[in-house]
């Protein structure tokens, strides 16, 4: 699959379960201005991931995703919206496409490594895998706030010199790798926390807002 | 001294019958004229700590002071003075121009309306976008709508902006210009508090943080940002002075 919307719209359906319209304005959100699909490719994407198995549909309402009010407010008799979700499968897969997305990074490796030797044993396991997630964090953003802002470009005159568009492309491949690093950062929080639940058989509320 | 500081604030807001955490012990101060930037996706709190910052949420715990003062709930009587908040999503009725709505701040504070008017002309230009004045909100582009938000909330000469992600509707290839007019306010000594989803929105800040599930985590004091060659050695902060 090589369509980078397909793997985000995954990416969101794993996150939580979603149905069409949801998951084109929760992408907007997310990737507004990278990505920008229309609403057809959105209901291509879950065709596509549907056919291969990575996502399943949801024939009731999405108990965890509605929100209660919203549904008191919406009239008994609409059709149903389908809400889709991740198969075991999809999980698998994207997983993978993450981690071959971030082969090119060798810091991001060796922290990987040490997650999985982490998960492996030891005490106080979340707690360990959470400090390397926040240390790369950290290196993330002091890159991050150290790239130069590019000068503006002038107005009237929009072309760029050939040494001056290299720098560009140069400076927002390393943006757009960081953000790619930022998304992985708040994913793999939620797995550690996930893991752990699993481990100790608690199912805390997500503390997200 | 600082200019604004949150001491341990959370905010947590019920839905339905469950209750989210917005923000857990969240700790900051921010000193004149510095420009920091939170980066967030959604959901993460980000804006929840903005609005309790002016005001307008009311935090469950911890305190909020501005310039030494408490700063509470303010829905009614607006923002504490010498807050400016950039909010992107300028009412969209019709019938007023956009140097109206930039000098509404001023006239709902007394100012005389061609006083108030001039203002806003100033800002307006200040911003880059004097030749949207005589325009309608829904006749903005995305990148215009941002500029003259930044106006509106500069135009009562706020000592502290709080700018809520500035980029994300704006084209691709105008953010860089957004950031820079950022830069430039906070040059200008007005301290900037800004929210961002992108690895853009930390270049060049003074400071830089990141929130996730209402907690603030990393922290990143830029250096020379200015003068950092292209090429970053990877791996090792030891390259950094």
């Amino acid at each position: 699959m090589r369509s980078a919307v397909n793997w985000a719209v995954l990416g969101l359906v794993i996150e939580r379960p979603s149905y069409g319209y949801e998951l084109f304005q929760r992408l907007e959100r997310r990737y507004g201005g990278v990505l920008d699909p229309p609403i057809s490719q959105i209901y291509a994407a879950l065709n596509a991931l549907e056919r291969a198995s990575l996502i399943e549909p949801l024939l009731e309402e999405a108990p965890a995703a509605a929100d209660p009010e919203e549904r008191l407010r919406a009239p008994a008799r609409r059709q149903p919206k389908v809400h889709y979700r991740a198969t075991a499968s999809g999980a698998r897969a994207f997983r993978e496409w993450v981690a071959d997305q971030m082969r090119e990074d060798p810091r991001h490796v060796e922290m990987l490594r040490r997650i999985a030797g982490t998960a492996a044993a030891g005490v106080d396991r979340a707690g360990t895998m959470h400090a390397l997630v926040d240390a790369y964090e950290r290196a993330c953003v002091e890159e991050a706030s150290q790239l130069p802002l590019p000068p503006a470009r002038d107005g009237a005159t929009p072309a760029v010199a050939a040494g001056e568009l290299v720098e560009r492309l140069v400076l927002a491949a390393r943006r757009g790798l960081l953000d790619a690093h930022f998304a992985w950062i708040a994913y793999a929080r939620k797995e550690i926390d996930a893991f752990e639940q699993t481990r100790t058989g608690r199912a805390d509320e997500p503390a997200d807002a | 001294m600082s200019l604004l500081t949150l001491e341990r604030v959370s905010k947590r807001f019920r839905r339905g019958r469950r209750e989210v955490t917005a923000l857990d012990d969240v700790s900051l101060a921010i000193a004149p004229g510095e420009l920091v930037a939170i980066w967030g996706m959604p959901r993460s709190g980000r804006t929840t700590l903005l609005r309790i910052a002016a005001g307008l949420e009311q935090p469950d715990g911890g305190a909020v002071h501005f310039c030494g003062e408490a700063v509470r709930g303010h829905h009614e009587d607006g923002l504490p003075v010498g807050i400016g908040y950039v909010q992107v999503g300028l009412g969209g009725v019709g019938g007023e121009s956009i140097a109206d709505h930039v000098a509404m701040p001023l006239l709902a504070r007394g100012t005389a309306p061609e006083i108030a008017r001039a203002r806003a002309l100033l800002h307006l230009e200040r911003v880059g976008a004097s030749g949207c004045a005589h325009l309608q909100p829904r006749e903005l582009e995305p990148t215009e709508r941002v500029r003259v938000a930044i106006a509106q909330a500069l135009v009562t000469g706020p000592q502290l902006l709080l700018v809520d992600d500035p980029t994300s509707h704006v084209d691709l290839l105008e953010r860089e210009a957004v950031l820079l007019l950022v830069r430039s306010i906070a040059d200008g000594n007005v301290a900037v508090l800004m929210t961002t989803g992108e690895a853009m929105g930390v270049s060049g800040v003074d400071r830089a943080l990141t929130i996730s599930g209402g907690i603030l985590r990393a922290e990143a004091s830029a250096g020379p940002a200015n003068v950092v060659p292209l090429r970053v050695a990877r791996g090792s902060g030891a390259e950094r002075g």
